[in-house]
């Protein structure tokens, strides 16, 4: 296996290109996971200075290279997302884990990237010589360049969050989160997004066209639940059936609205 | 690549592969604190390491990772041999129990201690979360905290029985040390570079023939060094169950058969120069199967007709167990007292119950683990096992040699909870290197770990009557146990389940009838509790329905019919391990006094509603248990002691400690005895040449009998310095005492033990003073339990959480109190593992679908109960004067069967069957509503 640590984004790019079985290396938290990395090539970006969380004029810009358990710790990112990292499942993976390799490793499980929809994140990345900004969740289906990093840029949204799982070492079975922004006293640019639900992350459409428009108090759990129960498709493992992670959507729902109620009040 | 880093504040400079694992490079470099627990999944922790001051798994980076940066190990934070704070800390708290995930712990401690120094309990549960402790129940890690601001020990924990020194205090596990500072303690740190790996090829296949197997294409690779099949491998038949000669355990297992019957079973082995090789040459093999049906449930293996997986004579078994193999049927057994058809009718209220447990996996950190090699034409095995004797006994069986041409040692066991009570990997290991007079090495997957020794699946109906005022009239348990491929421990683990249920009760018609059965599912064996945590759990759940029909407390149920002190267990006879046991008379037995102590806390908790729409609700359960002491008439415990020459003692016992301080034991009643302080005593054990022999620790017999055969060497020490004094000081013995510090003689004139060992071993002296103790016994003192516990079920997802779980003990004398108290601690958390996840799944083909920690979790420190506490009840047993009962398995029995009723308390459902996952709770939630 060959091993560089390129000195810049375009050195990085093109040493990917020479190779199909080329992957870039950040935390290795996927990449080591059970065995040595399955690559020819591998292409750290430590020297790439990609680390850090900066706080901007509106917002904050959390480098890829930034470690999970860095957010967790961090007082310059919004509340929920370093108290959802505080959940990522121990110290010692957070420790390594990064921003980067959270969205692009595509594990079939994640508390970081729910959240990361429901704030609407932003992900810069390099890709043919060019540094470009598009929605995580374009990001995501289009999967293209380096991650450089992610931006947040209205840490006021109101996200909440609801975490299950069997055991405390074990990884999450469900994950939920929901997010909007408060405008005229009407809920806008709704957000809902679940790991652990499908094989990968799942972002709502239906249930935030429910939410758009609405005052808070006009929602009713039942109504959204419904939708959202509707939208997915629950797979099982041998700890969770599909059944239980349903009644698991349904709790957190009803959790989460009623501590944006409780807050509210 | 070329990589620069620091060790421990050491510069190394090393060449290697990029993609090579930290984890190894350290393990090249003579790290022994990076301990692998899991097959690199992230999961356990054990080899956890700081990276620039950060705690995180080496298994998880590779070589350029650590370039630059400074690597800290526990071998680095003891300076000139001096240890430093946290290890001590460590030590003092008693946390230190097989110590495989400490020097994990403790890089857990410093990393967070660095950063705060007074931690809340919230950051400590967050810095050790990633590291998995399968013994300790993580509990006392907190008093590490507490101790490195300042307390002492004492000031949390409490101290037993005031007229003694040692017995009873708060001293130092004595191989503590050993383990903070990751000193060669276990079988890898000794294993030599030259050493040839071992790779079993196992069968894909649940139930077929090997109808051809070539070897020819793997036999050329370079650095293979020897192959094992069927066809050169002993064609002796045994078992591999570690129990007492004649065994109770069918001989239906040959080391590598022609017949495969699970999948992993053994097929193939490799010898070669390293495990990749090994590996690659594994995949050379071409086997042709001649696939036969398999069967997976009791119903299929003992229909008509169905297929037999054994075909074998059973008159080569020692004992007979009632196996009909034609039938599957790997042994039975029924018996009991009184008439329970009469008791029932009698009763005013009966219950019939029908339970069922799964196939669970012990997880010890440290897998099963061998190294063997020829030395002057003896085969020498270094070993992780509970059972050296045994294990020579049965390889001698196997390859047909004289006991004394085998040496069996066992080095450190990292967690062994019956797992590794069988020559479970001894017989291969020991055939190639006799066969091949190489030195080999094993250490199985904890892939291998989960497919080869498990708990069997249990059914049990129970049957239980009683009268309107509470007095129960009859109770009958019946078992069918699916134990599996082969029959290690077939009967002896559902017969326990009985033989350790119905005796808590005064009851006059009690029966029991067990079946073991054979199928093509993953071996079964013992695991901590033999039995009696499913028993108990369905025994338990039936009397909490009759307390209900009756409308009775469960409580006031219970406390109307257990037994007391000098009640004579008459059922005992019946229920001996495939022979006729032995009625006892209980000469002591605090178990009400457990439950009266245990209630004054349960009574004030008080069942709260909660949750958004008031889905969580809370509900109570207790539970009783008890075990054995090791098992009279059958058992037996030798020790022997030796004066050197400053008047320090040489304790040898033949007991294997397994973590769980046996040795400490056996070193803590030898100085009570002898008088002086437990540094006094150091204790060599478990190697078949320099000890004597010891059945080895299962069935609950360290503390009671390893113990017992050290007081009685140090007994016979006290009288032989006695003796020898009386001569020197030419006065009668019966003048001659022995005072506390190590001095011995009359009022007016004394020699310390220095002197004594002196004039004894000189030219003009009797000699050294050795001497030892044989322990057998027609009794064994029975240790009790009471546990306490309340849950929060919720009721939309079926999520349950334990919030308060109490376990009161009487386990005679707490010879080393935190030990004790973190054997409970252990043994209640993985129970409550047991009982909402752990259990192992099957494909439709057989194949075992959560062979690793990623799909089969066990509890970290974050699953601890918000209120988690042990109390003892300090018993005097007269059988010897320091009678510490048995307490590791005992602690295994109730918590199932606590949380069960508590279940039943919060929603009025019954949960039958473990694992109590989520669908379960629904389920039954749903049927209730309908
Ligand atoms: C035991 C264990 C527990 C885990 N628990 C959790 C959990 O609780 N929650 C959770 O969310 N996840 C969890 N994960 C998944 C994983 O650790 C995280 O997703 C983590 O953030 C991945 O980051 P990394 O830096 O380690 O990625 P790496 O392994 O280094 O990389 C992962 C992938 O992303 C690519 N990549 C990395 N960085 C970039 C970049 N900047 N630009 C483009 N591509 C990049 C790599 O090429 C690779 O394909 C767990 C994993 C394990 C093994
Ligand atoms: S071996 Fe590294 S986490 Fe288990
Ligand atoms: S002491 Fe932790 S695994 Fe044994």
């Amino acid at each position: 296996m060959d091993y560089f640590v390129p000195k810049s984004l375009s050195e990085a790019e093109k040493l990917k290109k020479q190779s199909a079985r080329a992957f870039y290396l950040a935390g290795g938290t996927i990449l080591n996971w059970k065995g040595s990395p399955r690559a020819e090539r591998l292409i750290d970006l430590k020297a790439l200075k990609l680390e850090g969380i900066k706080k901007l004029k509106k917002g904050v810009e959390i480098g890829a290279m930034t470690t999970i358990q860095e957010i967790a710790e961090s007082g310059d990112v919004p509340a929920s997302l370093a108290g959802a990292s505080a959940l990522f499942t121990s110290r010692n993976v957070r420790n390594m884990a990064t921003v980067g390799g959270n969205i692009a490793g595509k594990f079939f499980i994640s508390n970081i990237l729910p959240i990361l929809v429901c704030y609407k994140a932003k992900v810069k990345y390099f890709s043919n010589g060019k540094k470009k900004t598009v929605s995580l969740d374009k990001w995501l289906s289009e999967n293209e360049g380096i991650i450089v990093s992610v931006i947040i840029e209205n840490p006021d949204r109101i996200v909440k969050f609801r975490e299950e799982k069997v055991a405390a070492s074990d990884f999450l079975s469900v994950f939920t989160s929901v997010g909007y922004l408060i405008a005229g006293g009407r809920i806008r640019d709704a957000e809902i997004s679940l790991s652990g639900i499908h094989r990968r992350l799942f972002i709502s459409k239906e249930a935030v066209k429910f939410l758009n428009g609405k005052k808070q108090r006009e929602i009713f759990v039942s109504a959204l639940n419904e939708i959202v129960q509707k939208e997915i498709k629950p797979i099982g493992d041998v700890k969770v059936s599909k059944e239980v992670k349903r009644r698991i959507v349904e709790e957190h729902i009803i959790n989460i609205l009623s501590e944006i109620k409780g807050e509210t009040r | 690549m070329k990589i620069k880093f620091f060790l421990n504040k050491r510069k190394v400079e090393l060449d290697v592969e990029p993609d090579k694992k930290v984890l190894y490079i350290l393990k090249d470099l003579s790290v022994n604190s990076v301990r692998k627990g899991c097959d690199e999944e992230g999961k356990c922790g054990n080899c956890a390491i700081l990276l620039d001051g950060k705690l995180v798994n080496s298994c998880m980076l590779i070589a350029p990772q650590i370039d630059g940066k400074n690597v800290t190990t526990v071998e680095g934070l003891s300076e000139n041999g001096q240890l430093d704070g946290i290890q001590k800390a460590f030590i003092e708290a008693g946390v230190v129990q097989c110590g495989y995930c400490t020097p994990a712990q403790i890089l857990a401690a410093k990393s967070l201690i660095d950063k705060v120094k007074k931690p809340t309990k919230e950051q400590i549960a967050d810095a050790f979360e990633g590291v998995l402790c399968r013994c300790t129940g993580y509990k006392q890690i907190y008093n590490v905290f507490e101790i490195l601001k300042g307390k002492s020990a004492k000031s949390f924990e409490k101290e037993y029985k005031k007229d003694y020194r040692v017995v009873g205090k708060l001293t130092p596990k004595i191989d503590a040390e050993q383990f903070v500072k990751a000193d060669d303690a276990f079988v890898e740190d000794y294993v030599p570079k030259d050493a040839l790996h071992l790779y079993i090829l196992r069968s894909p296949h649940a139930h077929a023939e090997v109808v051809s197997i070539d070897t020819s294409e793997a036999e050329k690779m370079e650095g293979v060094e020897y192959i094992l099949t069927h066809k050169n491998s002993p064609k002796v038949f045994y078992t591999q169950a570690g129990q007492s000669y004649p065994e109770p355990s069918p001989y239906d297992q040959q080391v590598i058969s022609k017949k495969v019957r699970h999948i992993g079973d053994r097929v193939a082995a490799v010898a070669a120069t390293s495990l990749e090789i090994a590996k690659a040459a594994a995949k050379k093999i071409k086997v042709k199967y001649k696939v036969l049906k398999p069967v997976f449930t009791i119903e299929d293996a003992s229909r008509e007709g169905a297929p037999i997986i054994h075909n074998r004579d059973t008159s080569i078994d020692p004992l007979q167990v009632g196996a009909d193999p034609k039938r599957n049927i790997v042994c039975r057994n029924s018996g009991g007292i009184g008439d329970v058809g009469k008791g029932l009718k009698e009763a005013d209220a009966t219950v019939d119950g029908f339970y069922s447990t799964p196939f669970i996996q012990h997880t010890p950190l440290e897998p099963h683990t061998a190294y063997g090699y020829m030395k002057n034409g003896r085969l020498v095995i270094h070993t992780s096992v509970q059972t050296p004797f045994h294990v020579r006994r049965i390889l001698a069986h196997i390859l047909n040699l004289p006991e004394n041409k085998i040496r069996i040692i066992k080095e450190k066991v990292g967690g062994g909870f019956g797992a590794k009570q069988d020559c479970g990997i001894e017989d291969i290991v020991g055939t190639i290197v006799y066969q091949s007079g190489k030195p080999v090495y094993y250490r199985m997957t904890r892939k291998e770990e989960f497919t080869v020794r498990t708990r069997p699946a249990m059914f049990m109906k129970i049957k239980a009557g009683a009268k309107k005022n509470g007095k129960i009239t009859a109770l009958s348990v019946e078992t069918k146990a699916d134990v599996g491929a082969y029959g290690p421990h077939a009967l002896t683990v559902p017969m326990n389940g009985c033989s350790k249920t119905l005796p808590l009760f005064t009851c006059e018609n009690m029966s029991y009838k067990v079946t073991s059965y054979y199928t093509n599912n993953v071996v079964s064996g013992a695991y901590q509790g033999y039995g009696v945590p499913q028993t108990n759990f369905a025994v338990q759940m039936t009397l909490g329905k009759l307390a209900k029909k009756l409308g009775m407390k469960y409580e006031d149920l219970i406390l109307k019919n257990i037994v007391k002190k000098g009640y004579r267990l008459e059922i005992l006879k019946q229920l001996g391990e495939g022979r006729e046991g032995l009625a006892q008379k209980l000469s002591s037995c605090g178990l009400e006094e457990c439950i009266k102590k245990g209630l004054k806390i349960y009574r004030t908790w008080r069942n709260k509603t909660s949750g958004a729409n008031g889905e969580v609700v809370q509900g109570k359960g207790m539970a009783i248990m008890m075990q054995g002491s090791g098992i009279p008439g059958l058992d037996s415990a030798n020790a022997v002691m030796k004066m050197i020459s400053d008047g320090t003692f040489m304790l040898y016992i033949g007991g294997a400690d397994l973590g769980t301080g046996e040795d400490t034991v056996a070193a803590k009643i030898a100085a009570e005895e002898l008088g002086v302080s437990q540094d006094n005593i150091a204790v060599t054990s478990a190697d078949t040449d320099t000890t004597p022999f010891d059945k080895g620790s299962y069935a609950s017999s360290g503390t009671f009998f390893t113990g017992s055969a050290a007081y009685k060497a140090a007994k016979s020490m006290k009288e032989r310095i006695i003796k020898a004094t009386a001569k020197i000081l030419g006065v009668k013995p019966s003048r001659v005492k022995i005072f506390p510090g190590g001095k011995v003689g009359t009022a007016s004139r004394k020699l310390s033990f220095k002197e004594l060992a002196m004039i004894t071993q000189s030219g003009s002296g009797c000699g050294q003073l050795i001497t030892s103790g044989a322990f057998t016994t027609q009794v064994s003192p029975i240790p009790y339990a009471a546990h306490f516990c309340q849950v929060s079920v919720n009721r939309r997802t079926g999520m349950v959480k334990v919030d308060k779980y109490y376990a009161v003990t009487d386990c005679g004398i707490p010879i080393n109190p935190a030990l004790a108290r973190g054997q409970v601690y252990g043994a209640v958390l993985k129970t409550i593992g047991h009982t909402f996840y752990e259990a192992l799944e099957f494909g439709k083909t057989g194949k075992c679908l959560n062979d690793n920690f990623t799909n089969y979790p066990i509890p970290g420190i974050k699953d601890v109960p918000e209120f988690f506490e042990v109390d003892f009840v300090e018993v005097k047993d007269p059988i010897t004067p320091y009678v510490g009962k048995s307490i590791g398995e005992l602690s295994c029995d109730g918590a199932s069967a606590c949380i069960g009723l508590a279940i039943n308390d919060a929603t009025g459902i019954w949960l039958d069957s473990w694992p109590f996952r989520p669908d379960r709770v629904l389920k039954e939630l749903e049927k209730q509503k309908s």
